[in-house]
């Protein structure tokens, strides 16, 4: 009896091990070509490849990452990573009409039954230096800029019935509280905030403590699974939060880090190798 | 894989005749560059040993990490520098993907004396290319921190060995 019994919870840890996650697969910065090219970040031709993916006849994705970039030397809201971008001058808006086009078109919009998760990254900086912030009234024009583009995405959305989730993103806190703070009067498309931690000081400066999201409704906080540590998984699910990945290059360690933690969804540009890996 | 395998036992071969030694054990890591428990086996012609990992572990996730390391040994203590290539195969819809990395690290001897074989090593395995499963096939490339950050990583592992050496 007591054989049998080491035996069926042998069995059961051998099941759980063999658990697949399923976690949302979002197109990180529009760009789910293949293979790989971090130069075609947030550009109008990988944002359409990415759309297009299929896997058995269903997109390969369940959502998409649009970047909107505030250039404080003119006051343009531009379609845009970071400095490499610069020279396309493509407004925040264009890929949001061409994603409202999108929805209008026959057939599924998801890999899976679930709603097509836009993801809304605003970024923190106004210039190719880092360090160079919006000012106040620059926070409240770039928050604006993406309400915008929620309203392209809401109105499609609502028109063609398609179910929509919308988060508003960004590695500063104060964006995301200029966002709340020129919210319109009608959002019909749900939407939620999300902070993101990535790559630590020195390799990059972006990321600022939790602690800066105080007060603010964070309901997703998206780490890079390489650069987590263990206390902060638990202090974002203590929060109330849910987590997220994103990353760059996928590697054994990222597919070892999704089996152990389980995010909601992970945003990644090898669209393909995520979903041939979670549906395998 | 296959040329550095055909490498390796031309090298044990040359070796053969110096004062040379098997061991045979575990490789076990608390990291997730590759699986926790595999299995070692090698051939140590001091001042180089050569070992090949192979991972039991597949038949949990369908993962297969496997190890093909040379170990140059430094000083009389048993520092060494360690090198090779290690190649995990992850079973995906329609296929298999095989990432390629090569592995840099140092080792060092614990205090144990035979037929007890035990040795630490620190690792830096950074991904040389991913082919396979009909996606396509892509090389590390240093144009921009995005495009390898994520390639390059860390571990260490210990390996607990019998051996046929003599004290």
């Amino acid at each position: 009896m007591r054989i049998a019994s080491l035996a069926a919870v042998a069995v059961a840890a051998l099941l759980a091990a063999c658990d697949q996650p399923h976690p949302l697969v979002i197109c990180h910065n529009a760009n789910c070509g293949e293979p790989t090219d971090p130069e075609r970040d947030d550009t109008l031709p990988a944002f359409r490849e990415s759309l297009a993916l299929e896997e058995d006849g269903r997109p390969v994705i369940d959502g998409i990452e649009l970047d909107s970039f505030w250039r404080g030397s003119d006051d343009v809201c531009l379609y845009a990573h970071d400095v490499s971008n610069f020279a396309e001058n493509t407004p925040a808006t264009a890929p949001a009409i061409e994603l409202a086009q999108h929805f209008a078109k026959a057939g599924p919009i998801t890999f899976g039954d679930t709603p097509f998760f836009v993801l809304l990254e605003l970024k923190a900086s106004v210039s190719a230096n880092t360090h160079d912030h919006h000012t106040p009234a620059q926070l409240a024009l770039h928050a604006r800029c993406a309400w915008d583009i929620y309203k392209i995405v809401s109105d499609a959305a609502i028109a063609n019935h398609r179910e929509v989730t919308i988060e508003f993103q960004s590695f500063a806190p104060e964006l995301l509280r200029a966002v709340l703070d020129n919210a319109p009067a009608q959002t019909p498309t749900p939407f939620i905030l999300g902070a993101v931690q990535g790559v630590p000081s020195p390799f990059d400066d972006q990321s600022r403590p939790l602690s800066d999201y105080t007060g603010l409704p964070i309901t997703d906080v998206q780490f890079h699974p390489l650069w987590m540590l263990d206390a902060q998984h638990e202090a974002a699910l203590t929060s109330g939060a849910e987590v997220s990945f994103f990353w760059f290059s996928t590697t054994s360690e990222i597919f070892a880090a999704i089996r152990r933690y389980e995010p909601f969804a992970v945003d990644t540009s090898e669209a393909r190798l995520m979903r041939r890996w979670i549906q395998r | 894989m296959r040329l550095s395998i055909a490498v390796a036992i031309l090298l044990t071969g040359r070796l053969a005749s110096a004062d040379t030694s098997a061991h045979l054990g575990l490789n076990l890591r608390a990291d997730s560059g590759a699986h926790p428990a595999r299995v070692i086996a090698g051939v140590d012609a001091d001042p180089v040993d050569v070992s090949i990992t192979l991972d039991p572990m597949v038949l949990t996730d369908g993962q297969f990490d496997a190890d093909l390391l040379t170990t140059t040994r430094l000083s009389d203590g048993g520092w060494g520098l360690v090198a090779g290539l290690r190649t995990t195969s992850i079973g995906i819809l329609g296929g298999r993907q095989s990432q390629e990395k090569l592995v840099l690290g140092i080792g060092a001897p614990l205090p144990v004396g035979p037929p007890l074989r035990v040795r630490w090593t620190f690792e830096a395995a950074t991904v040389l290319v991913k082919h396979g499963a009909d996606l396509p096939t892509d090389w590390i490339s240093f144009e921009t921190g995005r495009a390898f950050i994520d390639l390059i990583n860390f571990g260490m592992f210990i390996t607990f060995e019998l051996t046929s050496a003599h004290r």
